[in-house]
């Protein structure tokens, strides 16, 4: 009987076309970084899963991929590479005291069992900036950013900028109702507005806290959100994200090419986030071609308390966007020899490859066949 | 200008879908199923109307190969898709009931669920802290406890008369049920004009 190999769901086998395709974004990505200042590093492909978990929530550690070390320990494939990151500074850059750059190309792995067809290994570029605490920090990063998606040919794109802080400073505001509040943080994650609006209504929460929670959904928009958000009966923590958000837009928008709009509410997949955050969108994508954001307690974590921020574009979702413009343009020359004369015809290969072609050799008992 | 493309689920709750934009002065005059035609499009409102099953709805909106679309809170619940749940648009009404057979005395303790919903059967009947074995079909569930298949069935109601015929009666309701405006996560940033325009005058009419 014939034995059939299938491929598990949500993997992907790269053939030479897509290779190329994804190493020419690569490049130009690698080159930008370097540029930059950012150090590539190379994370391991599975660390212990407390090293992750601890970073997660509840329900997080269903996300990733787990086996067994020979000493029983559970192990995890990396879910992301800013964990492992957070983890290699404290580790090996404990008394440095000037600002980490690094960067990284990696497959990273979370487990989708929900969603099928949607890919479980993926490839994320990123970079870290360590130790900066300012604004400027979160600045860079939004600048690099763009200019790695600008470099690769994407032209249309927009950053939507959120703030945790502003989230939190929210569910301040119904610390009497536990439960209740992790509800209403679980809907605004999902932004479920249905739900939402549901909970708030059926709530015993003073009235204008309702008002603010319903207006939520309207929280989106260019910079003029962040004026009519003011003047909503916010408290102290709310008020010191928005005006961070401010700032963050008065040094922006001096860059014509970067188009930013704000959504307070804004909540990213990882939980390790503190201060601002960003998703980046194109309109030929469905999901994000990205994100970050600053997550200043995640060092804390490995005993190695230092602020930073970051980012991780999907290699997938940019190549998806990027597909038709792209051209394949490999071109190699076949070099076909008769056996006898296989060693002239090799001496003849290696001088066409100096002078810069590609070469194959294929034995001339071939010729003819499909190639 | 970009259209904005709209997913709408076929069958009973297409003409209740169409009747709303109506209300709201949007005539999409010849969406049809009788049509052969699978997607129309409207220069006037600068829409693309897409027709397809209820349950692929959540799948286009999830992938953004339609911004925004209309979908059964029964399908969402089910599919867990990563979509925006915008709006209650409290169409095709309904609830997600358990139901048993109508001589079945109280207390009687259910093992074996038929349903079209495996995943919200399997849920609820978890938080009521008593596993039952799920046995997935895809349609006249009621059949389960007559044949002997299952000791109680998880479906959608709207007036009972179906379960009256086949003499079941709901033992318990585990959520209402109704169509729900739902958007891609992007579309939801990039359209959001369009969108919550859109949404400013349904709700004026719900």
């Amino acid at each position: 009987m014939t034995k059939y190999f299938r491929r598990p769901a949500g993997v992907k086998d790269y053939l030479p076309p897509e290779v190329r395709k994804k190493r020419r974004i690569e490049n130009i990505m690698g080159d930008i970084l370097g540029k930059w200042g950012y150090e590539e590093v190379i994370a391991p492909s599975f660390e212990y899963l407390d090293t992750f978990v601890a970073s997660g929530k509840p329900g997080f550690a269903e996300k990733v991929f787990k086996f067994f070390d020979r000493q029983g320990g559970v192990m995890a494939l990396r879910p992301d590479i800013t964990t492992s990151i957070a983890r290699m500074v404290a580790t090996h850059y404990s008394d440095h005291d000037t600002p980490l750059r690094f960067c990284y190309m990696a497959n990273v792995f979370r487990f989708r069992e929900l969603r099928k067809g949607r890919d479980q290994e993926f490839y994320q570029t990123g970079a870290e900036l360590i130790g900066i605490p300012g604004i400027e920090a979160d600045i860079e990063i939004i600048l690099l950013a763009s200019r790695i998606l600008k470099e690769i040919g994407i032209k249309d794109f927009i950053i939507n900028v959120g703030h945790i802080k502003f989230l939190e400073g929210l569910l301040d505001e119904i610390d009497d109702a536990p439960s209740l509040k992790d509800k209403i943080a679980q809907a605004i994650k999902d932004k479920n507005f249905v739900l939402l609006e549901s909970l708030i209504e059926t709530s015993t929460l003073k009235s204008k806290t309702k008002k603010t929670f319903l207006a939520l959904p309207q929280f989106y928009g260019g910079p003029k959100i962040l004026d009519e958000l003011i003047k909503f009966p916010l408290n102290e923590k709310c008020r010191e994200a928005i005006s961070e958000l401010e700032r963050l837009w008065r040094m922006l928008k001096g860059f014509n090419n970067v188009h930013l709009t704000f959504d307070p509410g804004l909540a990213r997949g990882m939980d390790y986030y503190t201060g601002i955050v960003f998703e980046i969108y194109s309109p030929q994508a469905g999901f994000p071609m990205g994100g970050g954001g600053r997550y200043d307690t995640l060092l804390d974590k490995f005993n190695g308390s230092r602020p930073a921020t970051g980012f991780a574009l999907t290699e997938e979702v940019i190549l998806s966007v990027l597909e038709r413009d792209m051209k394949d343009n490999y071109e190699p020359h076949y070099l076909y020899y008769t056996p006898a004369k296989y060693i002239e015809a090799f001496h003849k290969a290696e001088e066409m490859r100096k002078q810069g072609y590609t070469v194959k050799m294929v034995p001339s008992t071939n010729t003819g066949a499909k190639l | 200008m970009d259209l904005l493309k709209i997913a709408l689920s076929k069958g009973r709750i297409l003409t209740e879908t169409l009747e709303l934009f109506h209300k709201v002065d949007m005539d999409f005059d010849g969406v049809s199923e009788d049509s052969r035609k699978l997607f129309f499009d409207f220069e006037k409102y600068c829409t693309r109307m897409i027709l397809a099953k209820p349950t692929d709805v959540p799948t286009y909106v999830e992938y953004g190969v339609a911004d925004i679309g209309v979908a059964g809170k029964d399908v969402l619940l089910e599919a867990h898709k990563d979509v925006f749940e915008l709006m209650d648009l409290k169409l095709a009404q309904c609830r997600m009931v358990v139901a048993v057979p109508e001589d079945q005395p109280p207390d009687t303790p259910v093992y074996r669920v038929a349903t079209k919903y495996p995943r919200i059967a399997e849920e609820h009947f978890v938080k009521r802290g008593f596993p039952v074995e799920i046995i997935k079909l895809h349609g006249s569930v009621e059949l389960g406890p007559i044949l002997g298949l299952s000791d109680a069935i998880v479906d959608i109601v709207s007036t009972g008369s179906t379960l009256k015929k086949n003499h079941l009666k709901i033992l318990e309701e585990i959520c209402p049920i109704s169509s729900r405006l739902i958007a891609n996560q992007v579309s939801f940033r990039l359209k959001s004009d369009v969108i919550m325009d859109l949404m400013e005058k349904l709700k004026r009419v719900l």
